[in-house]
């Protein structure tokens, strides 16, 4: 049990405490995180895990690759289609998917 | 258009790509480095984003520092945030930022851009939720948090350790380890880890504080499917010697990570023509090299895991190797400098070659993890090619990857066939009785990487079109 409040220390440490969190938008709903955050694992931790479908059979996809190979995690940020796992959170960003 | 013209130009800033800048501009030399990330180190060094304000959950954060103020105080042309999307024959470089296209000129080019995940398909690879082993690195590392509450890795190779370590350290929740090793292959290759002492420390660390929190460790097994079940995946585990019969354990969770390995980025490679060769354990289809790193395309480069999967850190050595042979050739450098200077780095790249030739092995898929691809289950997840569309145009007569691709579009959605590469070969290979190595590559086309229209297209005024003139009739 000691040990793991030792871990939760510092998740707390390096998360939140020094960073400044911003607002941003989901669909028009609000949400927040930390300024920076990749906008694809901001959606994969605020539970938007599905945000394509496939062209032929239409499943659905979601995050994958996060350095910007295999392209699934495009998204409409701001108006522009985008590559969600290199583009970043900047305060009232918003996204659609 | 701009029209200097560079005496160098290196693409991808992570190890190797700095090493060779940093050796270069120790000469008076004009180097570009171009690299699609924000910040250098590439991937093994992948820092934070500015706007976080701690860098402290990893301690490789101290050397990308080291290396992101070297490449301040030099005089090297340093272009984050820029993506290369073409080669040309005569050495012209397109780029694209945000909301700008480039074009830039070079006398020499370096690539080194890295690797890419290969992944054997499984049933459902392609639900929301499965992620890459190296994704996971990048967000455990660059972001400091979790993919998941509840995740399981699975896969091969020494990332399922660094995976499994950093989440620990984060305080994450794993429910289980599948490694496709046995056991077995790890001791065989065991004595060769020990020529890198440092590393074999750092890595028995990570399976000492594994084994200490007593996380369920399944050898020689594999995922066979993951299902969506609300927000969790239905995972099930097979042991790899008897994937059709043997019964199956299920196991759930939020995040399924998984990775069989790393791929050479042979991009650029392929797009110049040059000759490559099938190598296994050094990854798959690398570029035939000198021992200078120089393609069979004359002053092209490819250096680091781009022309074989070793590692970062004979990676800084081969980085060395191709800058003093182009310092030699723009005759900064004399023939008995060179040959010096050649004898003691690449002593240095054999010795370190050992300890990463040893971290291949372990990092090869099995041949057997072919039973794992159902006939429906997708290979090429661009374009949704399922096995039994490999298999009925196999059988309709396409015996090369070129000919599949035509026949399927396989290999030519978004990601240009780097996701679904090796699968592909694989079945392929499989239901024609081929090698992979005799089924051939796929050619290099232009986009590498999707370019959005608005960039290419740029500002212009509609004085600027260039009209032609109706042809008569």
């Amino acid at each position: 049990m000691l040990k793991y409040n030792q871990r939760n220390k510092f998740i707390n440490m390096s998360s939140t405490t020094l960073n400044r969190i911003v607002e941003f938008y989901i669909n028009e709903k609000k949400y927040f995180a930390r300024e920076g955050t990749s906008v694809a694992l901001a959606l994969y931790n605020n539970n938007y895990k599905k945000i394509r479908k496939s062209p032929k059979l239409k499943t659905d996809r979601g995050l994958f690759c996060m350095m910007g190979s295999c392209q699934e995690c495009i998204v409409n940020i701001d108006g522009v289609k985008k590559l969600s796992c290199i583009s970043k959170i900047k305060k009232n960003t918003k996204i659609f998917i | 258009m701009n029209n200097k013209v560079y005496d160098v130009a290196i693409i991808g800033s992570g190890p190797s790509g700095i090493a060779a800048a940093l050796e270069l501009s120790k000469y008076n030399i004009n180097i570009l480095l171009i690299d699609n990330n924000e910040r250098v180190g590439g991937q093994i060094y992948r820092a934070s984003p500015p706007e976080f304000k701690s860098d402290e959950s990893v301690e490789e954060m101290q050397i990308q520092k080291d290396l992101e103020e070297k490449i301040k105080k030099s005089n090297i042309v340093y272009k984050p945030n820029h993506t290369v999307w073409q080669i040309s024959e005569n050495f012209r470089i397109d780029g694209f930022t945000e909301s700008e296209a480039f074009v830039w000129r070079a006398n020499k080019i370096i690539v080194a851009t890295g690797t890419t995940e290969r992944i054997v398909p499984f049933s459902g690879w392609t639900n929301p939720g499965v992620i890459g082993l190296a994704a996971t690195t990048i967000i455990l590392k660059s972001q400091q948090t979790m993919p998941g509450k509840k995740i399981i890795i699975a896969g091969c190779g020494p990332l399922l350790l660094v995976v499994a370590y950093y989440t620990l350290k984060l305080g994450g929740k794993i429910e289980a380890i599948i490694d496709t090793n046995s056991k077995w292959t790890w001791l065989k290759n065991f004595i060769f880890l020990f020529s890198n002492i440092p590393l074999f420390i750092k890595g028995f660390k990570w399976i000492l504080k594994i084994l200490l929190c007593r996380i369920p460790i399944y050898s020689n097994c594999t995922v066979t499917s993951a299902e969506n079940n609300n927000d969790l995946l239905n995972v099930e585990i097979k042991n790899l010697n008897n994937i059709e019969n043997s019964k199956s354990i299920k196991l759930q969770c939020d995040t399924l990570c998984v990775g069989h390995g790393l791929i050479p980025s042979t991009d650029f490679s392929r797009l110049m023509n040059a000759h490559h060769k099938f190598d296994k354990y050094l990854g798959g289809w690398i570029p035939e090299v000198n021992k200078y790193f120089e393609t069979s395309v004359p002053n092209f480069y490819q250096i680091g895991d781009a022309s074989g999967v070793l590692g970062a850190m004979p990676a800084y050595e081969k980085g060395k190797i191709a800058a003093i042979s182009i310092i030699h050739k723009m005759n900064l450098l004399s023939d008995y400098e060179l040959d010096q200077q050649y004898k003691i780095l690449s002593k240095k790249l054999k010795r370190l070659k050992i300890f990463g030739e040893a971290i291949s092995k372990i990092s090869f898929p099995n041949d057997l993890l072919y039973k794992q691809i159902l006939p429906e289950t997708i290979v090429c997840r661009c374009e949704d090619i399922t096995r039994k569309d490999i298999e009925n145009s196999a059988n309709n007569g396409a015996h090369d990857l070129n000919q599949l691709k035509t026949w399927t579009r396989c290999g030519m959605g978004p990601c240009q066939g780097r996701t679904c590469h090796y699968a592909t070969s694989l079945v392929l290979a499989k239901c024609t009785n081929k090698k992979i190595e005799d089924l051939g590559y796929w050619t290099g086309r232009a986009p590498v990487r999707p370019i959005p229209f608005y960039v290419a297209a740029g500002d212009f005024t509609y004085e600027e079109i260039t009209k032609i003139e109706s042809t008569p009739i």
